[in-house]
Formats: C-alpha cells, structure tokens, sequence
C-alpha cells in the first residue's frame, strides 16, 4: 500500500543518527577510496558508533543557513514544525564534514598539494556558511606511519597544514592505506562521533537560548517546537534520557496550546508525533509500562478532539493510525526481546486501530456520500506549488494560517469537498481487514482462541461488505464451529446470517441450503418470522426454484445473485446435494435405535427411527434410508414415496412423509437377519432424509451412525440430568428426550429347544476311563437334522490338560496319548420330535486336578419367520467341572523277618517288601490283580504271588501284601539298587466286566545293599513252656574269603537259665558255618527276651553285635506250665 | 442445620423407602445407584454452598483437602481422618467413625447392608467433585464398622 | 452501560446460562465482547496453582481493559463464571463494589442452584435472580 497522509513520516520513526558527511572519495573510480568507504558503511555491527555516512563531491552544496533571527518580538509563528526539518538534519546538515586527501608526509610536491587541501577546506567551509558545522581532514597515505614524535618531518609538516588549512590538530587525521584499514576506520570513526557529539550539544544550546526571547501569548508554537527540536538533537547525540524528557515536555506543551477546529489537526498531528517519539523511547529504555501509560494518556487526551464535524473521519483514520503504529511499535519490542502477556499484547492495538478503521469507514460513507454530479473542485485546493506542505498537519489550502475562523469560507468548502472525495476513494475494507489480520496473528502468539474467533468474524463480515464473498465465507465457515461447539447461540446464529447471504449472493446453492437448514432449527436464536421467511426460502430452494433476496443485501449484488440463482435454477444435473448433520444443528433431528441389544435369527430385526422437526412449517421429505452395515439389509429400512410436488407445504398431518414442528415421528422397519450373521453385529452406519425430490433438487441429510448432531449429546447430558418430571404424552407420541440411540445390535442364534443331560459318577479317578453317559432329547416340533456333538475338554483351559485329557467313545480299550482332548462334531444323525439319545463317553485324565468339560449339541432346524423360511442351526451347551483324584495310594517299604523297618539290606539275608493300597476314591475299586516285577538285583526267595487278587477296597480301607525277597552280591561291599516295580490292575467296583482294567504301575524305591562278613540266625522252637527245655541253635557263617575269629558270649538272664558255653572264642574257616547249640531254660511265663548273644569279630571290629543281633530273634512266647494238660493252652 | 440426628434419621428413612421401592433381583445394585444418584444432585447443591467464600483452588489436592476438611465437618460433624493419594488421580480417605454407619452393631453381622449406608456419601462426594470440575468415580468399603474408607478415583477429560 | 453475565462450564464449553445487557443495538457486541473475555479467564483458571493465596480470590479483577468497556470476571469454585461489562467512562464504580456486585451475583446464583427444579446447566430463568440482578444494574448505572 502507498503512504496515506495518516502515516507517520519516515523521518520521524527512524532511530537518528549523527550525520557525518565524507567528501574527496571517488568511490566509483578509485579502489583505495571505494575501500575506505566500504570499510565505513559495511556490515556496521551494533557495536559501532551510531553514525550515519555519506559521501558528498568536495564541492556539494549545503542547505543554506537562514540569518538567525536577532528579535523575536515580531515574529508570529506559522505552524509548529516545519516538514522537512527533521530531514534536513538526519541527511542534508552534517554534523561534520570530512575532507580525504591523498597525502603522503614525504610527498614530492608537497607545497602545492598543501595548498590544495586548504583551497578544498576553504570550499566546504564557504558551503557551511553560518552553521557550526566543523571540517575535518583526513590524509590518505601509502606509508605506515611512524610512531608519533620519531617522524620529525611529519610532524613539522602536520603542524603547517593545519596552519594553512586553519583546522585544529584534532582535525587532522592521518589514514594509513595498510592491511589494518578496518582497524584504522574505527577508531576515525570514534573521533568523528566526538565532533558530532560536540556539534549537536551546541545546537541544543542554541535552541535553547532562545528561549529567553519568546513569549507565551505568540511564540506558544514555538515552544512545542524548540522542545521538539532539542529532543531531536538530543537523540542524534544519542542522548536518550535528555530526549525522553524534552519530548515530555514537548508533549504537555503541545496540549497547552489553544485547539480549535482550524489548528486541530495540526495539534494532533504533532501530539501522534511527539507521543511515538515518547513510546518509542520508553521501549527503547524497557519501560514498556511508561509507553503503555503515555500511549493512554494520548489517546484519553485525544480522543475527544474531533475537529471539524464534516471530517469525522479524519479523526478516526488519525486515531486508528495511533494504535497501529503503537502496536507496530509494541510488536517490534517484542521482536527485540520484550515479553507480552495474554491481556497487553499489540493485538488489542491492532484490534482497536481496526475498530476506529471500521468506524471510519462508516463515517466516511455518511459523510462522502455526495450526488454523483458534484464534482472534484478545480484548483484542486489540497495541491500545494511545492507538492508538500510547509508544516506538519496543516491545511493546503490555508499553510500557515493561525487564527480560530479560516480565511476565506469559500475555499475551506472546497477544501472539505476535496478531502471528502478523496476519502471516498479509500480502500477501507482493505484497511481494516489488515488491522484485522495482524491483530488475528497476535491474539493467536497470545492462547486468545476467542478474541482471534472473533476477529475473523469481523474479518469475513468486512470481505462481505467488500463483496469478497468467497473470502468472507471461508473464514465465517472456519470459526463458526467454535461458537457451535461453545454453544454461543446468539453468536453462530449471526455468523450464520451473514453466511448465508454470502452463499446466497453466490448463488452456492449447497451452502445456501446448509446454513438455512441451520438457520431455522433449534440452534438459532431468529426469531420466529425470521425463521419461517429462511425456511420458505429453503423450500424454494429445494422445489428448484430461485429463492428470495436475503435482507439488506446490497441491490447490485442482489441483481447479480438472482441471475446467477436462475441459471443455477435452469441447469440440469448436479442438483443433489449430501449434508453431513453430525458438524451442524440442523432443523431435523434423528434418533435410530434396536430395539434390543440382540435378536435371534428366528425373530424379525426391528428398528426405530425418530424424527423430529424444529423449523416453524411442517415439512415434506421425499425418501427416508437406513444404511446398515450389511447393506443387503438396507432394501428394508426405506421409506419412500413419491413427492407430490406443490403440496410440500401442506400441514397434513396424517401423511406420513410429514414432520411437523415440535412432534416426534417413529418409523418403524423390520426385517429377517440372515442366517450367515448369526454372531455378527449389525450396525446402523448413517440415516438419510431426503428432502425435494430427485427431478427437481434434492438434499440428503446424512446422519453418521444412529443420528445425533453437534448440539444433540449435551442436549442427551442434560435431559438425563434433568429432574423435570416427564409429563404423560398420549399413546403413540413420543417424549423425544426419552429416546435413546442404539446404533448397533447381534444377531444370534435361534433359541435351541432340546435338552442336554449329563451322567456321570465324579470323581474321576486318575487315569480310569471315565464314563460319561449324554442324553440328548429333542423338545422341537419338527425333526432336528444333523445333530452332532462335540465333546471333551472346554478349550481354552491350561495348556497341560490338553496334554493329560484324552477322549474317545470305543470303551473297550484305555485310550492312550494319541487320543485327542476334544471330540469335534460327532454325527448323531437326526432327532425326531421327543425322541432321545445317548452317547457314551470315556475320558482318561492322567493328571489329577479339576477340569472343565463341555458338551455341545448343534442342530439344523427349518423354520418360519415373518413368512420367510430359513434353515438355522441352533446349539446348546452344557459344561460341568470333573475333578480327578487318584483311587488309592500305594505305600512301599522293607522290612526285615522281623518286620522291622530297614533302611538297607544285607547281602543274601532275606526280607521283606510290603505294600499297603489305600483307597481314596469315593467309589468302591476292584483290585482284580497285582504283580511284582523285580530288577535284576533282587530276587524272590519263593514264587511271589499276588495276595490282594480280586480284593474290593471301600473308601478308607486299605490292602496290604508282602513279598520276601533277597539280594544276590553285589559289587564294592554296598550299592544302591533299584527293587523294580509294582503293578496294580484295577477298575471300579461299578463298571461293567467288559471295560478294560487300569493298570497303575508302582514304581519300587532304590535300596542300599550291603555285604556283611558275618551272618547270624538262630533256630528255635515257635515257643517254650515254664521250666522246659528249649533248645537253640545259633548258625554262624563266615562269608568272607578269610578265617575269622569271633568272640561269642551269652549274657544272664532273669528269665531264663540255660546250658552251652557261656563265653567262648572260636576260629571259622571261610564260606563255613559254626554251630552252637544252647538249651534254655525257662523260668517265666509270658514274652519274654532271650539271652542276648554278644558277638564280637576281632577282624572286623565295627561290625557291631548290635548288627547281628537284628538277624536273631529277641523274645520267644513262654507257656505256663500246665496244670490241667497242655491241650487247652494250646487252644488258649 | 437442625440437628445432626435429623439428618441421619431421614438418610436411614431415605434408604428404607428406596429399598422398598426396588424389588427383584437387582434391587440391591438398583438401590445403590438410585442413593449414589441422589448424593451427586445434594453434593452439587452443597458444595455450591460451601465454595461460597472460599479462595479458588490451587489443584485437586486442595481440592481433595476441602472434602476432607470442611466438607467433611459440615456434612459429618468430623473431619476425615486419614488421606491417602498414589499421585496418578487415587485417593483414599479414611473415616474411622463414620456416622452414617456408628449407630449399626459393630459386628459382621449388618456388613452386607453396609453399601446400602454408604452410597449416598458416594454420591455426595462425586456430586462435589464434579461440581468443583473434578470428575471421579467414588467407591466405598468398610471392613470393621464403623470405619471405612472412599476411594476416589479421578478421571482425566 | 451493563452487561452481567453468567457462563456455565462443564469443560471444554463455555455456553452462557444468562445473559442480561441494557438493551441496545449493540447487544451482539457485548455478546461477543464476553465470549473474547473467557480468554482471560479461562488463562486466570489455569494459572491459578502458581498464584499466591491471596491471588486465589474468586473474584478476577479487571480483565481486559477495551476504549469502550471494562470487562470483569468472577469465577466461582464450581468453575462457573460471571462476567460485568461496564462502560469506560462509568468511573464512579471502583473496584470494591465490582466485586460486592459479584458476590451478590454468586450468593443469588447458589440460590438457583440449591432450587430443586432447576438442573444444573440448564439456562437460569429464575425470577428471584432477574430481580436482583435488575436491582443491581439500575443501582449502579
């Protein structure tokens, strides 16, 4: 956009700085000088002296100094600043004009170069005429210098140059054309910054001695102005402080001044000045609160001041500018560094400055709204002879005029005129929907999602007023999902107004028909007539027919509209349209629900759609669909009928293609599920209503799933929640609140009609074949075709039952590892009506434990529904749970011949293995045989035969049986070996002959065997009587390779007296047997302990006679002597 | 209020009628819900109050600290006595004398009617935490009477 | 000028319970200017753990200052929010009675809610709550 005469001058934003100008640089021709200067205006980092460069010709003319005023005492004022001062001392006044010169302190003509350097001092001096400008030379040289005072030639002629040239030593400088020339250039540069410093403190002494002449009644301009000024200089000396304080006072004297309708602008035009200046500064001095109050306290202090009525919108283009530029500056802050915060960001700004753009605008089209036969004045009264205006916010045609009434009424008219017609050519939409758009960038840096909203409504209302209709759009369309989902009704329903005249305006029949559609349903805050004028639209619309021109539309636009609206209304095709609901709150709202979670394949599906009309005209629909997820479905949930063309308007509410506003309408559908979905879920996937008809337009509103749109969920929440009690609606009405949607449902099988019977005797016994005897009975009316059964272990259950479980149905012999856990799909055959069948089955558990078991019957059926018929297979499952225990336990142990318990046995001594059956089943169990299979290391002593053959064991009870045996050498002296195994065959006690015995194998424990070198066993009668002889023989046997000598003695005994050697030692030879006979003597009668025999081997001294004692018998039954014969306590 | 036992004589008549009117199989969960359902209306009434001229709060913590403090007191004539949270939305407060539960013996033998006593506190208390924008669910327990414990379960929106 | 204001919130909406301006053409304006007001206020909630006790108070203060109004919220713990919109240049109303003005607001708004009829959400159409708040915007105006 070119520069409004609102904007400020660039002169003024500008960051000033001292303006030093450089002249005797050829920088076009000559390399060493285009060096230098590039070495001064380069990439000048901030770290630089803030200088501003220039290069001038030697003989470049300066602005001429005008004699300085001697008296002030007649002097009137003409305005407050003149335009181009602030120019003329950022570029056109040096503060210092620099004089290179190529001269080296040896050079051969030295003279005449002197001499020329002074004639070019001379000239820029002649040029500076009057101002305090001060010149500076600058020797361009070839050499390095030497340091300062060896170099007696340098100095000799340094001091004679600035002698001719009438320059001070601190003007002279000397530059070294050498590597280090960057180096050398900053620190001239310093220098240079010094002589600027001095030649702007010495302005600011000038202005402000001037003060002392000036008077308050006609010098007030001046005031303001040399304040100004000092300011100004200050920020060129790059005093910022001293500035910020001047312009304050700059600031309050400007408002001092007398305003009237004449000065105003000029006032506020210095006022904007002299406040950005203020800001701008407190910014720079991050006191961005000091900015924020003075932008306040300007816009409090000017906001009142209007000026001329009849240029109203002067003062707000003015006032906008003010808060775009603050916000510029604001935003630049930011930019360097400065922190905002979500309530003082520039886009409040941006935002106001927008809203006095807005407003100008209005006033612009009250006040510019001329007849089209006034005609631009001729002289053009704001054209100036120079093109620009002497000073700042002044009139063209009256510059320099002070005093409250205008000079000359005629011209200020045509001035008026001129400005209000050149007003009228401004793009203020264009404007504004700047201010707007960098207002949206900052709310949305600032988390303002809804000033941002906001804003771009305001944005798309001014492209509609621009007549960008399709930017307009776009943008409304983009926020108003924000206020549906915030519920601003009032809010969407405005936006929608605007909307929908854009689409209308368009001719976008599609968005006409979605936000009319909008419009007049429960989410618009219109009233009534409002309503009802949209929906007679929306009907035309949909009868393809040219709607009505929306309200307060622009006429030419209108005209263009309804010709694109009857072209539109004229061509064919393309005339259908789909609206997806679930984004909007349209006027008819759908409710589809199942009317149950499931249903089973013999009964109809049934399905209800609710619709419900909030428009204020009942309204027709053409066609109402129901998508399922299995589409074959859909042929059944549709109801049509063919649009009677005119009648659409027509209450009748009897029709069934009628809503009418503020009712619930139910349709209901049905249908026969086929039997492939037995398990599936059916799911409504949308509902669609057509409204018009297919030969004119047509509309589909299309609601995803079982209905619902942006509003309907809260409205659900809060329906649910409400405490309002229901009142009572007549049958057949539906209370739409009451309703709830159920958008999906199974189908599933048919209910089966037989019955499953298990029989069975649990526990199972671990490892029998477990007998399970199934009774199906069919309570069906017709025959049951294709029964099957599978049955066995419920899947899904630990993987090592599976492993452990076997099943089969052939009883005859136990199943092993290759039988499967499950029997599938075992054919039955048919079933006729009460007929009954059973199976048997047998299931071998190896492990114990408790299992689930399942038995499931499927049949197929014909059947009737609805008239249809289908064929669907039904099942029925039972499970139960079978525990498996083990029938009995087996415990194992070896015993010596005298039943006392071993813990290893001695080579070639029998003894004994006695197993005890204990039953733990519940049900009486049939020992049919037992069998001992022994390893190699063991052998019976007789043929060892099973006792506990054909035994019944009840709960509880247990069977013994013992084997002798005996153990052959073995190796080493002791080994472990293993005894071998024990096997049981048994069944239950109930089963029938024909069902094949368990066999439970035992596995025998491992014993220690040892070989002993001396065995002992004695050989006495089975008992003695009182005071009868009872003799003993007690065998010993050698069994070793060796002779052996053994100690042998009888200790006394209360009970006893005997004869034989009582203490004796004896010599046996190896693998023999010595004898000894003893003949003992009872005393007592009863049980009682023999003698103990002490043996004692000398070779080997551990075996103990304890040892051998285990193989003699300790205790004998004596008998009392008998007095009355010894046949009856024999009996006895 | 009018007087404590007021309160606790109408909360007993209160789950007296609506056990009455619940018959069936379901009826203990059916007369559960229908308390828990009446606490959240009280608990969204009485919290409105009681939040009157209190400062806003820092987080659910203080929150959780309000229910338990002066919630608790107005509504019970006691504080909690002991809060427990895991930090990821679990509370657990602790009332070792409730008094909706002290006037039943302290044995086993009225634990089964021991939900029944407490659903509506439930609900008071999720009615109050919903309407402090803390939506939770509130399940309650007692193992000796007549403590027990409320766990508060937050749900994230 | 007034506006007064009451906003409901069960998260994430913020759709009014009541609105009451001085009738004028502008009302949309207002409408709009309280809706952009929930920036702030919804920005105050958020921020409220990091905020000193005393900074805690229901009442938010001055909200954002525009040429035209004042914008003014209050939020109660059940995270309902009041809002008053004054004109700029009503400046015989200082902050204390803004904030006596909401307390009178919320204690009527506890009222309302403790009504049994009413449902929680549901847009207020209490009369006792009209009333007062009809008294109040004549009072201050």
């Amino acid at each position: 956009m070119s520069p409004t005469q609102w904007d400020l001058p660039p002169e003024l934003c500008c960051r000033p700085m001292a303006f030093v100008a450089l002249t005797g640089l050829d920088v076009v021709y000559n390399a060493v000088h285009r060096a230098i200067w590039d070495a001064f205006c380069a990439n000048r980092r901030a770290d630089r002296v803030p200088i501003s460069f220039k290069v001038l010709p030697g003989d470049h003319e300066y602005p001429k100094c005008r004699t300085k005023r001697t008296s002030y005492e007649w002097y009137i004022p003409k305005g407050i600043l003149k335009t181009g001062w602030m120019n003329k001392h950022l570029n056109l006044v040096p503060s210092l004009v620099v004089l290179f010169y190529e001269l080296d302190w040896d050079d051969a003509q030295w003279k005449e170069k002197q001499s020329e350097c002074a004639t070019k001092v001379e000239i820029v001096r002649t040029s500076l005429q009057g101002r305090n400008t001060k010149v500076a030379v600058v020797l361009i040289q070839k050499k390095t210098p030497l340091p300062p005072g060896e170099d007696v030639v340098a100095s000799e002629r340094a001091a004679a140059l600035c002698n001719a040239c009438d320059l001070s030593g601190k003007s002279l400088f000397v530059l070294p054309h050498t590597d280090h020339l960057v180096g050398y250039i900053i620190r001239l540069e310093n220098a240079f910054y010094e002589h600027a410093q001095t030649y702007y403190y010495n302005e600011i002494r000038r202005v402000k001695s001037h003060k002392e002449f000036l008077n308050k009644t006609t010098h007030q301009l001046l005031f303001v102005r040399h304040q100004f000024k000092t300011g100004f200089f200050s920020e060129l000396k790059q005093d910022t402080q001293n500035a910020l304080k001047h312009y304050r006072t700059a600031y309050s004297l400007v408002h001092e001044l007398r305003a009237h309708e004449t000065n105003m602008l000029e006032i506020k035009t210095l006022a904007g000045f002299i406040n950005y200046k203020i800001c701008r500064l407190c910014f720079q001095h991050n006191t961005p609160l000091d900015a924020i109050a003075q932008f306040r306290k300007h816009i409090d202090l000017c906001k009142k001041k209007i000026g001329s009525a009849e240029l109203a919108f002067e003062h707000t283009a003015w006032m906008s500018k003010q808060f775009q530029s603050f916000g510029d500056l604001f935003d630049e802050a930011i930019k360097l560094g400065l922190t905002a915060i979500q309530t003082q960001n520039p886009g409040f700004y941006y935002q106001q400055a927008a809203c006095y753009a807005q407003e100008r605008k209005q006033q612009a089209n009250q006040l510019c709204s001329h007849e089209p036969n006034v005609s631009y004045p001729t002289p053009d009264p704001v054209e100036t002879a120079s093109g620009a205006l002497d000073f700042y916010g002044q009139r063209a045609w009256r510059q320099g005029h002070q005093s409250i009434d205008p000079p000359d009424p005629e011209k200020e008219k045509q001035g008026i005129l001129a400005l209000q017609l050149k007003e009228k050519d401004v793009p203020h939409s264009e404007l504004i929907i700047a201010l707007l758009s960098n207002a949206v960038a900052q709310f949305k840096k600032y988390k303002c999602p809804r000033m941002k909203s906001h804003l771009m409504v305001q944005m798309g209302e001014e492209y509609y007023h621009a007549k960008d209709y399709t930017k307009a759009l776009k943008l409304l369309d983009y926020v108003m999902c924000d206020y549906r989902t915030e519920r601003w009704w009032s809010l969407l329903t405005s936006i929608l107004c605007t909307a929908l005249k854009c689409s209308y305006l368009m001719g976008q029949v599609k968005d006409y028909i979605t936000y009319s559609m909008e419009l007049v349903g429960r989410a618009s805050t219109l009233r009534e007539d409002q309503k009802s004028r949209i929906e007679k639209n929306l009907i035309r619309v949909l009868m393809n027919e040219v709607p009505e021109a929306e309200l307060d539309c622009d006429p030419g636009s209108v005209k263009a509209a309804q010709v694109l609206w009857t072209d539109r209304v004229s061509l064919g095709g393309s005339n259908e349209f789909t609206v997806e609901v679930q984004d909007y709150v349209p006027f008819i709202q759908c409710k589809a629900k199942f009317l149950s979670p499931s249903f089973h394949v013999d009964e109809p599906v049934q399905l209800h759609v609710y619709l419900r009309a909030d428009c204020p005209h009942p309204v027709r629909f053409a066609k109402l669909c129901v998508s399922l997820s299995n589409q074959e479905y859909n042929q059944y949930c549709l109801v049509e009928e063919a649009c009677k063309g005119k009648d659409i308007l027509e209450a009748s509410s009897q029709g069934n293609m009628c809503l009418v506003p503020g009712k619930t309408r139910k349709y209901c559908f049905k249908f026969v599920a086929r039997t492939e979905d037995v398990g599936r879920k059916i799911e409504i996937t949308s509902v669609d209503l057509m409204l018009g008809s297919e030969n004119g337009r047509c509309v589909y509103l299309n609601w995803r799933g079982g209905g619902g749109d942006a509003a309907s969920a809260q409205e659900a929440l809060q329906a649910s929640r409400s405490f309002k009690r229901r009142t009572r609606l007549p049958e057949q009405q539906v209370d739409w609140d009451a309703v709830s949607i159920q958008s999906s449902t199974m189908v599933i099988s048919r209910v089966p009609r037989i019955t499953v019977q298990l029989q069975h005797e649990p526990p199972a016994l671990s490892n029998e074949m477990y007998c399970i005897t199934v009774t199906v009975q069919s309570e069906e009316d017709t025959v049951a075709k294709d029964v099957t059964l599978t049955a066995g272990l419920k899947p899904g259950q630990d993987a090592n039952l599976t492993q452990t479980t076997h099943v089969t149905l052939n009883s005859s012999e136990v199943c092993d590892d290759a039988h499967p856990a499950l029997l599938t799909d075992i054919a039955v055959g048919d079933l006729q009506p009460g007929q009954k069948i059973e199976k048997k089955l047998y299931i071998r558990c190896v492990s114990t434990g408790s299992r689930i078991f399942l038995f499931h019957v499927s049949y197929a059926m014909s059947t009737t529904v609805e008239g249809k018929d289908i064929t669907c297979r039904c099942h029925k499952d039972e499970t139960v749970t079978i525990e498996t225990v083990i029938p009995f336990e087996v415990a194992v142990k070896f015993v010596s011949t005298k039943f006392e318990h071993l813990d290893r046995v001695y080579v070639d001594v029998p003894f004994l293995l006695m197993m005890d059956i204990l039953s733990a089943s519940p049900w009486p169990v049939h020992l049919v045989s037992s069998e001992l299979q022994l390893a190699s290391s063991m052998a019976a002593v007789d043929q060892p035969q099973s006792q506990v053959e054909g035994v019944v064991l009840q709960t509880g009870e247990c069977a013994s049986e013992c084997f002798s045996l005996k153990c052959p050498p073995v190796q080493n002296g002791t080994s472990t070996v293993a005894a071998g195994q024990y096997l049981i065959s048994w069944k239950r006690k109930s089963v029938s002959a024909e069902t094949p015995v368990v066999k439970t194998t035992v596995i025998l424990p491992h014993i220690i065997v040892e070989t002993i070198p001396l065995y002992v066993h004695a050989e006495l009668p089975s008992f003695g009587r009182v005071r009868e002889s009872l003799p003993v023989w007690y065998h010993i046997e050698n069994r070793t390779g060796v002779v052996q000598d053994v100690d042998i003695s009888v200790e006394p005994s209360d009970a006893f007296m005997f004869s034989g050697l009582k203490q004796v030692r004896m010599r046996i030879l190896p693998g023999t047997e010595q004898e000894m006979v003893y003949n003992f003597y009872p005393l007592m009668a009863g049980y009682q302990n023999l003698p103990l025999l002490n043996i004692n081997l000398l070779r080997f001294p551990n075996v103990s006679s304890q040892l051998l004692r285990r193989f003699l018998p300790t205790r004998i039954f004596i008998k009392p002597q008998g007095r009355n014969g010894d046949a009856s306590i024999e009996a006895a | 209020m009018a007087d404590e036992a007021l309160f606790q004589f109408l909360h007993n008549e209160v789950i007296q009628y609506v056990n009455s009117a619940e018959s069936g199989d379901t009826e203990n969960g059916r007369c559960v819900s229908k308390l828990e359902n009446m606490g959240f209306r009280v608990g969204q009434g009485l919290v409105e109050r009681f939040t009157k001229d209190t400062a806003r709060f820092k987080d659910e913590l203080d929150v959780m600290k309000f229910i338990c403090k002066d919630f608790w007191t107005c509504v019970f004539k006691k504080q909690i006595d002991n809060l427990r949270t895991n930090h990821q939305g679990i509370y657990v407060l602790q009332d070792n004398k409730f008094r909706l539960l002290n006037q039943l013996s302290a044995g086993k033998q009225y634990l089964d009617h021991a939900p029944k006593y407490l659903a509506f506190t439930c609900g008071l208390v999720r009615g109050g935490l919903s309407n402090l924008g803390v939506k939770s669910i509130v399940t309650a327990e007692v193992s000796v009477m007549p403590a027990c414990k409320f766990q508060v379960m937050i749900q994230k929106m | 000028m007034y506006v007064i204001i009451c906003m409901h919130c069960f998260c994430p909406q913020n759709y009014p319970l009541y609105i009451r301006s001085v009738p004028s053409q502008s009302e949309l304006k207002f409408h709009y200017t309280v809706h952009t007001s929930l920036d702030v206020v919804e920005e105050k909630i958020s921020t409220v753990g990091k905020a000193m006790a005393e900074q805690r108070e229901l009442y938010l203060g001055l909200l954002y200052p525009t040429e035209d109004y004042k914008v003014y919220g209050y939020v109660t713990n059940s995270k309902v929010k009041f809002v008053i919109v004054v004109d700029s240049s009503n400046t015989s109303l200082r902050d204390n009675e803004i904030r006596s003005m909401f307390r009178k607001l919320h204690n009527s708004f506890t009222d309302v809610m403790c009504n049994p009829f009413y449902n929680p959400g549901d847009p207020i159409q209490s009369k006792a709550f009209d009333s007062m708040v009809s008294a109040m915007m004549v009072q201050s105006s």
